[in-house]
């Protein structure tokens, strides 16, 4: 069975960048019953259109209805999971067994899989949710590669793990530290992310602060790259990438370095490569996780030391006759050196001897997010390509 | 209906049988959240002891396990079974199919609490074979209500004691300390901007963090009008002397022996509390923080 790469997907733009960028498969969420409140989510047109997109490609697309409903959130799903399955979507995720036995029976030709909000971390555990007509568990992001080696053993449910992204501090769906402090429910959708904050440690009633930080629990953000082959051939059927609210640069780089990890032999170089594509659109430092077991002090982020990078500068808008018209996106100007990042192949650097405005009036400097320009570039490119800053300016 | 409340002493079992007290809830050192407390040889004369007083005994089983510790966990489920022991209280799946699959006798109580949420999914895990549920803490007690008239006699209702925020497999105060030890007890956390303080409990397995303190002063007479299996005291973190007079608090103000006001001045000063009937819906966005 060939391993799948599944991205997130924020919007429409985003899918289809996901799926032109080497995703076999996108999870999005609605507007009702999803997750991540604050992320663009899909309207029931978006969706319809995500789905023929995807199909099209030979790719899946899958729908979040991952939320832990309270009573009155029913309302309207049964309804919802018959559209859905009228889009042909090919699967929902979700993490009640309440929603996964109404899908069952109202749109049975879904399939559904079980979220890692319901923190899955053994064979038994995943012998439940089978016995209950789930088609694939996501597990935990709790486990070690050695854990999972004996789950995936144990299992003939088709089982998906993370691999990149943002982590969780406490097991997913058994955290109320958001509704604790905020009221913002973070098993529907409100997560304030309270575990990024700084706390006061006592012993009884002494202060025992460190002095050169104060205590979070946050976590360093998940890259398993250096696991891939092993994943691969233990013959997991999904891997995911996190980050439904990160932008399509920023899937591109991801599905582009994952991408040639699963296609390929992995040797040093090819790790390498993909790592310095990772580390490009990387915002948060990062750490392996719990592949390699019990997470250590360098998984912890402390300073809430978020890298903000800012190499991304453009989304090329449209292409002609060696011209590129572009929406800036971050600051550059004029004699940078940059270079297209495309899903046709390597990237292509190239400076920026002459950029313009729409009227056609020289630009210096490109200081104005979204404005749109027109620059020279090397090779021709689309909608789907964007333009970077090369490394050493940063 | 039945009324649980956390027990780890035998020392205690009288006292709290003259509560009214029905179940007693215990932990174990390997398997349960909370403090360390009775290991298995001290267990044996503990289920003898309630039985005696005609308590049932059940035992917190209540972390997430991994597949190498499976089999010790089948073994101590049997060992429990042996023992007579009366049920558990579980949070994994793993320890129903466990269950099960060795056809023991122990009644299963899934308190993965921040699932049960609504009325489908408790009606769900019955349809399962589960034998009783807790409620949500985190919904308004209107819900709760809704939940246990659409599932009858099933649900038990956390109606006081430390409410669990957070569980985790890292261990966070170890982590931050640089200094590992397999147990620690006493921690607390105060996140920078806000006024109380959250205990913590880290064992091998993680961390633990509690949040606010639950009370039904105002609430337990409406409460136990309603079709819910039973109610639950339970104080995790407190000693045992503590633990029983929260406890005595409920059955006096329930005998009539005590008012409100009386029984709320009893209620441990140091802990930051909030009704029952306060617990509001969450919001999905950014409203109004506590």
């Amino acid at each position: 069975m060939r391993t799948e790469l599944l991205a997130p997907a924020g919007d429409l733009s985003r899918l289809k960048v996901a799926l032109i960028y080497g995703a076999d498969a996108v999870y999005f969420g609605g507007r009702q019953f999803s997750l991540r409140a604050r992320a663009s989510n899909f309207t029931l047109d978006d969706i319809k259109e995500a789905s023929e997109f995807a199909h099209k490609l030979g790719k899946k697309v899958y729908v979040t209805v991952n939320m832990i409903p309270h009573n009155e959130d029913f309302e309207g799903l049964k309804e919802y999971l018959q559209t859905l399955n009228s889009y042909h979507i090919d699967a929902i995720i979700c993490a009640s067994l309440a929603i996964l036995k109404l899908a069952k029976q109202v749109a049975p030709q879904m399939e559904v899989h079980i979220s890692t909000q319901q923190t899955t971390t053994n064979a038994l555990a995943v012998k439940y949710w089978q016995d209950n007509g789930a088609d694939r568990v996501v597990l935990a992001r709790e486990l070690s590669l050695e854990t999972l080696k004996l789950i995936k053993e144990q299992v003939s449910l088709p089982i998906e793990v993370f691999i990149h992204g943002g982590m969780c501090a406490n097991y997913s769906g058994r955290c109320t530290l958001s509704n604790v402090f905020t009221n913002r429910d973070a098993n529907r959708g409100g997560c304030a992310q309270s575990c990024r904050w700084s706390y006061h440690l006592y012993h009884h009633d002494k202060l025992i602060d460190r002095t050169d930080t104060l205590l979070s629990l946050g976590s360093k953000d998940l890259c398993a790259a250096d696991y891939i082959g092993e994943l691969k051939a233990m013959g997991v059927a999904s891997l995911k990438i996190e980050g439904r609210m990160k932008t399509s640069y920023y899937l591109a780089n991801v599905l582009k370095a994952y991408r040639s990890l699963l296609d390929n032999d992995i040797d040093e170089k090819l790790l390498v490569e993909a790592k310095t594509l990772l580390q490009r659109v990387s915002n948060r430092a990062t750490s392996m996780g719990f592949y390699q077991g019990e997470v250590l002090r360098m998984g912890q982020l402390y300073n809430l030391d978020n890298v903000v990078k800012q190499n991304y500068v453009c989304d090329v808008v449209s292409y002609q006759d060696g011209v590129a018209t572009v929406k800036d996106r971050n600051y550059f100007e004029k004699g940078a050196k940059l270079a297209v990042v495309s899903y046709k192949g390597q990237d292509q650097q190239f400076v920026a001897d002459e950029i313009f405005d729409e009227q056609g009036n020289e630009v210096l400097q490109a200081n104005k997010p979204m404005q749109i320009l027109k620059i020279k570039v090397p090779v021709e490119v689309d909608e789907y390509c964007f333009i970077r800053l090369v490394e050493e300016q940063i | 209906m039945e009324l649980m409340c956390n027990c780890n002493s035998i020392k205690s079992l009288e006292a709290l049988k003259k509560l009214n007290v029905t179940m007693v809830l215990v932990n174990n050192d390997t398997y349960s959240s909370g403090k360390v407390a009775l290991n298995e040889s001290e267990l044996v004369e503990f289920v003898k002891t309630a039985h005696r007083l005609t308590l049932k005994v059940f035992l917190r089983v209540d972390c997430l396990y991994y597949p190498q510790e499976l089999g010790a966990l089948e073994n101590y489920l049997k060992q429990l079974d042996v023992l007579g022991v009366d049920g558990v209280l579980f949070t994994d799946m793993a320890v129903k199919l466990l269950c099960d699959r060795n056809q023991l006798k122990l009644t299963t109580i899934y308190a993965a609490e921040t699932y049960l949420t609504n009325y489908y999914d408790v009606q769900a895990i019955k349809d399962n074979g589960i034998n009783n549920c807790v409620v949500s803490y985190d919904i308004p007690l209107s819900d709760s209500y809704t939940i246990c008239e659409k599932v009858k006699d099933y649900c038990y209702i956390r109606i006081a004691g430390e409410v669990l925020a957070s569980y985790s497999a890292r261990r966070f105060v170890s982590l931050y300390l640089d200094q590992k030890q397999a147990y620690l007890d006493g921690y607390y956390l105060k996140e920078e901007t806000r006024d109380f303080l959250m205990p913590v409990i880290e064992k091998n397995r993680g961390t633990w963090i509690y949040g606010y303190t639950l009370e039904s002063i105002k609430a337990i007479k409406e409460i136990i009008t309603h079709p819910f299996k039973g109610i639950i005291i339970d104080n995790v973190l407190a000693d045992e002397e503590t633990s029983i007079a929260q406890v005595k608090i409920y059955h006096d103000l329930l005998q009539g022996n005590i008012d409100e006001i009386e029984a709320r001045s009893q209620l441990d000063k140091q802990k930051k509390y909030i009704g029952i009937e306060n617990v509001r819906k969450t919001d999905l966005v950014k409203t109004n923080e506590n």
